[in-house]
């Protein structure tokens, strides 16, 4: 069937929810509302069939309503695997291993923080190291030449290793997907050249799509979920939000592996749909290999936005000379985009493993789900959806109906309608510092390119790709955020 | 003149791709390497403060594209060096030498437009067309 004639022949079976044919050994499912349907890139449903086609995938190749062409597979997809007779693609998670975003309350208002915006901003540009070349020595991190030893136990201990070493407490674990520590990791899997890229740039933020935002919280649309978050609880309460990753580490451990699976697939003469998308079976050498290696790349990005939390709260302790406990510098969450994870699930009622892949998307488990600790356990896993700079984002739980019908799996930001080299075009720099301007957002970047790439006409309307979820059922709204300052590497 | 590479404004949504071109081998990877550095800072070659050699080896033409844009990247994560020109010899086994000027980062910061993560396999294309070699690459940025 042609492309064309595949998005054509999609059927919606719910509200917002569209299937296709069995296509390879799965059918697509998309999760988005008619108009996103209809705007989205062919190569995207062509990438979806190829992940369809993979050995072992179970249900249905998934497609969110950010999704956009990736490398092998879409970003905002994800597909799960039988642990016995299925695959693990590095492809089909990203090269930025558990690229995520952090969510931390503050108990300050808009009224106190408006009037220093500009000395808080440029603060926390000092303080946490961001664009290219930023490195660890720039950081608040103690040690200044990571050895192995260390990265080791940072690769294979995660957020623990954070708390011994006094940059996180226990409440920052609690509040992170996974605890911020995946068992699998095997530090033994990893390469030289990861390692050496990695002791580089813990605690950085990056460039690119990766940012730090001051925001105000703009509209409730749950109170009761905000409120047990503590949010929302004083008139204009101030929010920081965080977008990055594994930075070079996790990069190299995905280039290392395509390659490596690259020759697993001529060995065992497997047809490749796309090379992007080279595989293992997850149980092989190779696949495990991978796994072990890919877990230490998750633990790594855990701590990487820990260390960033860290200073963040040196840099607010620092600009409104009040402690910690006084500023309520609290984690609220921090989730995961590209990973690939042991979990379990109901499938034709019976409880299985499965390896689920996700690749800019985001778990999004409802309450009562086994993983989940103290409130959350009530109200659902927290999912953070970042928007444009210029638009906003979201605070959403996920739902009991997500880890029924999506492997517990929904959106993770708005998704990019315009390449970087359009962008750079057909967005100018002048007009969108003074929209921003405008706008009460006062920016702190590297470089102007860098952000005329990230301008909000590059991205989705953020308000149809949320509200599509919510109509699927597959994630809540709860709160809207309004950003107010914007760091850029 | 020739041109030494294009940008691509309609691919690569979410990165960056080019193409680059070439009378033999060694031209068009010389080129992809001042491509690369140009993605990422603005007149890259201006700078040229230090030199650097390395080789590598790969199982196929394409391979080696992207292991020789992989080694760019990671002499500026790791040595903190932009690889702003080079100068390229390529055997009949695949076997890459390069010898590369190069600027310290620190010298550009004021002059980044992006960075580059790593080189894709994605769509990922080489060939010949008038006596001239093309090479379509989708960078990770």
């Amino acid at each position: 069937m042609e492309i064309q004639e595949l998005r054509n022949s999609l059927k919606e079976v719910d509200k917002n929810t569209w299937e296709s044919k069995r296509t390879g050994n799965v059918p697509i499912r998309l999760y988005a509302n008619k108009k996103i349907l209809k705007s989205m890139e062919l190569e995207v449903f062509n990438q979806a069939v190829n992940a369809a086609s993979m050995p072992g995938i179970l249900r249905y190749s998934y497609l969110f309503s950010d999704a956009h062409i990736g490398y092998g597979v879409p970003v905002g997809w994800a597909g799960a695997f039988d642990l016995e007779k299925g695959v693990i693609s590095p492809g089909a998670i990203g090269f930025d291993i558990n690229c995520g975003m952090r969510l931390i309350k503050t108990n300050l208002t808009i009224k106190e923080v408006r009037p220093r915006i500009r000395e808080l901003v440029d603060t926390l540009f000092n303080m946490v190291p961001a664009g290219v070349g930023s490195n660890s020595s720039q950081s608040l991190l103690n040690i200044k030449n990571l050895g192995k030893p260390a990265l080791k136990e940072i690769a294979e201990e995660g957020m623990d290793w954070a708390i011994r070493n006094g940059y996180a407490n226990r409440k920052d674990k609690e509040r992170t997907e996974e605890k911020g520590s995946i068992k699998s990791a095997d530090f033994s899997k990893v390469s030289e050249d990861a390692f050496k890229r990695g002791k580089k740039q813990l605690g950085t933020l990056g460039s690119g799509n990766h940012y730090l935002e001051i925001q105000e919280i703009n509209k409730d649309f749950n109170k009761e979920i905000a409120n047990a978050l503590d949010l929302d609880i004083i008139q204009g309460q101030v929010v920081i939000m965080f977008h990055t990753g594994s930075r070079g580490f996790g990069h190299q451990i995905a280039s290392d592996y395509i390659k490596k699976f690259l020759e697993y697939s001529s060995k065992h003469n497997i047809l490749l749909k796309d090379r992007q998308l080279a595989y293992a079976p997850f149980n092989s050498k190779e696949g495990q290999d991978y796994f072990k290696a890919m877990s230490c790349g998750i633990n790594f990005a855990f701590v990487n936005r820990q260390i960033i939390t860290y200073q963040i709260r040196e840099a607010f302790k620092k600009i409104f000379k009040r402690t910690e406990q006084d500023l309520g510098l609290e984690v609220v969450y921090d989730v995961s985009h590209n990973t690939a994870k042991i979990e379990e699930y109901n499938i034709e009622n019976k409880k299985t493993k499965v390896i689920i892949h996700r690749k800019g998307a985001t778990r999004s488990f409802g309450p009562g789900n086994k993983e989940l600790t103290g409130i959350l356990k009530q109200i659902g896993q927290p999912v953070i959806v970042g928007g444009s700079m210029e638009t906003g984002s979201y605070l959403c739980v996920g739902t009991e109906k997500a880890e029924k019908e999506s492997f517990g799996t929904t959106l993770h930001g708005s998704g990019r309608t315009m390449s970087r080299v359009a962008a750079r075009t057909a967005i100018k720099p002048d007009k969108l510092l003074k929209r921003m301007k405008e706008k009460g957002i006062y920016i702190k970047a590297n470089s102007i390119t860098g952000l005329t790439e990230e301008g909000g006409s590059a991205y989705k309307d953020i308000n149809e790709v949320v509200n599509s979820m919510e109509e699927a059922g597959i994630s809540r709204k709860v709160l809207s955020l309004k950003p107010i300052g914007n760091i850029k590497g | 003149m020739m041109k030494r590479y294009k940008l691509l404004k309609d691919e690569a949504t979410a990165d960056i791709a080019f193409i680059a071109y070439g009378k033999d081998l060694s031209e068009l990877f010389r080129n992809i390497s001042i491509a690369v550095s140009n993605i990422m800072v603005l007149n890259a070659e201006v700078n040229r403060t230090k030199k650097i050699n390395f080789t590598i080896h790969s199982k196929s033409l394409d391979l080696l594209v992207v292991d020789f844009i992989n080694k760019i990247v990671f002499y500026k994560d790791y040595k903190n060096l932009l690889i702003t020109d080079s100068k390229i010899q390529i055997d009949k086994k695949l076997n890459l030498k390069c010898q590369a000027d190069c600027e310290k980062i620190e010298n550009l910061k004021d002059r980044f437009l992006v960075d580059v993560k790593a080189a894709t396999l994605h769509e990922l294309e080489i060939k010949k067309e008038k006596g001239l070699i093309k090479c379509k690459i989708v960078l990770d940025v």
